[in-house]
């Protein structure tokens, strides 16, 4: 119980930084360095090293910080960061069956690609409910540009973490198993 | 066996996220999250200046070479610029001895109420025509909807948009959904409406052919419909588009201030 209460704590303590991070630092950072998405590279992260019941307390933590800085509809980044999730947890159970760069890489992309398509698409239902016209973010060329930047961003991002782990560690390895060695 | 759990799971996030939003929703959950953004206001503020300097030493590399350019000008500009103050200070002396002749109260400045940036939120899918700010003052402040955002030198940035207690959100007079009331200052002093241009510059539509704009008229506040005082200054005119067909013609602004620097702003409380 008390270990469960000081992961909670650290869940907590992390959450505050990466979402102080993110919304106060990296989305002011000339060029294309705000295109970083340091929320999804943690869920990634925690679901990648740990399991589904941490990840969900992580994003429960991060989503209740994003949406209280937020100034979306209370429960718009939680739940979309809930959802990914458990898609995510499928996929990487049902899909992919080690813990490699191009699993880390790939779960990146599609957590990226996922939080993007639904955010524009659960922004576009809830003005569509609104007295103004709604129109879905999809159509619009820099939408597509910023997704591909963060696509791009959250593969680099998987790079580096991934090699400075297998250079720090020894249970991740870069390679694949060579046929017909040994 | 783990399919029960998932399920189980999975409802008991779904009714912790709905009471979430229940709670929230009938305030519960307002001391919880003033408290958070009180305490977090400092770090987010200091993270924010660190991206600034970034972003400020980003742009002076990447802009050198016009530098030098720009220094030229800037001096022909200092120039020009103190000549103007020193015919506008004896205006204001003689304003002030006439308006105490009159008996007339000097207007009084403005409130101000200092806020920091905490936030430039970089939403996925949002053009930079859409560029935001968040502040860490809110309605406890007694800020609220409409009301003008200003530098220290008195150009204004942008409107408060949306009010929370401790926060606000605030668009940018380049953001295409910022309007603004304003007046040019040519002979016929055109009134209009401002807004945002990709971001960039700010343009202003729907004027009558017959108003004379030329290259360098400043724009301003004008005042009308609203909070926001007459006499801020937006920018000044970098381009007139009057086609003799059209009923309209439309005005390219420039903003006089530099968006990429800001860290602390003021807002105008009427």
């Amino acid at each position: 119980m008390g270990r469960r209460l000081l992961i909670i704590f650290i869940f907590l303590v992390l959450a505050w930084l990466i979402v102080m991070g993110q919304l106060s630092l990296i989305d002011s950072l000339p060029g294309f360095a705000n295109k970083i998405n340091l929320i999804l590279f943690f869920i990634v992260l925690v679901l990648f090293f740990l399991d589904l019941d941490n990840t969900l307390l992580a994003a429960l933590a991060l989503g209740v910080f994003w949406d209280i800085f937020s100034f979306a509809p209370f429960g718009f980044n939680l739940f979309l960061l809930l959802v990914s999730v458990f898609v995510l947890h499928i996929l990487l159970r049902n899909w992919f069956t080690n813990r490699s760069f191009y699993t880390l890489a790939a779960l990146n992309a599609l957590a990226v690609t996922l939080y993007g398509l639904l955010s524009v698409l659960l922004a576009w239902l809830i003005a569509a409910l609104g007295p103004d016209k709604a129109v879905p973010g999809l159509i619009y060329w820099y939408f597509w540009r910023d997704l591909f930047q963060e696509l791009i961003f959250s593969t680099v991002l998987s790079l580096v973490f991934f090699n400075l782990l297998t250079i720090l560690g020894r249970r991740l390895q870069p390679f694949f198993l060579a046929k017909g060695r040994n | 066996m783990v399919k029960i759990w998932q399920k189980k799971k999975l409802i008991i996030l779904a009714v912790a996220l709905g009471l979430l939003i229940f709670f929230q929703f009938l305030g519960l959950l307002r001391p919880l999250e003033n408290s958070i953004v009180s305490a977090s206001s400092g770090l987010a503020g200091r993270l924010h200046g660190l991206s600034v300097r970034w972003h400020s030493s980003y742009s002076e590399r990447w802009h050198q070479e016009n530098l030098n350019l720009n220094i030229s000008q800037l001096e022909q500009e200092v120039g020009r610029l103190t000549v103007a103050n020193a015919k506008l200070q004896e205006l204001q002396d003689e304003n002030n001895k006439l308006r105490k002749y009159l008996n007339f109260l000097v207007p009084g400045k403005y409130k101000y109420v200092m806020a920091n940036i905490i936030s430039q939120p970089a939403l996925l899918g949002a053009a930079e025509a859409e560029t935001e700010l968040i502040l860490d003052k809110g309605t406890k402040d007694g800020l609220k909807d409409g009301l003008a955002i200003v530098n220290e030198d008195g150009l204004i940035i942008g409107k408060i948009v949306e009010t929370e207690d401790n926060t606000v959100r605030a668009c940018l007079v380049t953001n295409y959904n910022c309007r603004l009331a304003a007046t040019i200052q040519n002979q016929t002093r055109t009134i209009g409406l401002t807004d945002g241009n990709l971001g960039l510059t700010i343009k202003m539509n729907f004027i009558p052919q017959s108003e004379k704009i030329s290259i360098g008229d400043t724009v301003i506040t004008s005042g009308l419909g609203g909070s926001i005082p007459r006499g801020l200054v937006i920018g000044k005119v970098i381009q007139v588009d009057n086609k003799s067909n059209e009923i309209w013609q439309e005005v390219n602004i420039e903003p006089l201030l530099n968006m990429d620097n800001l860290t602390t702003v003021s807002i105008i409380i009427p």
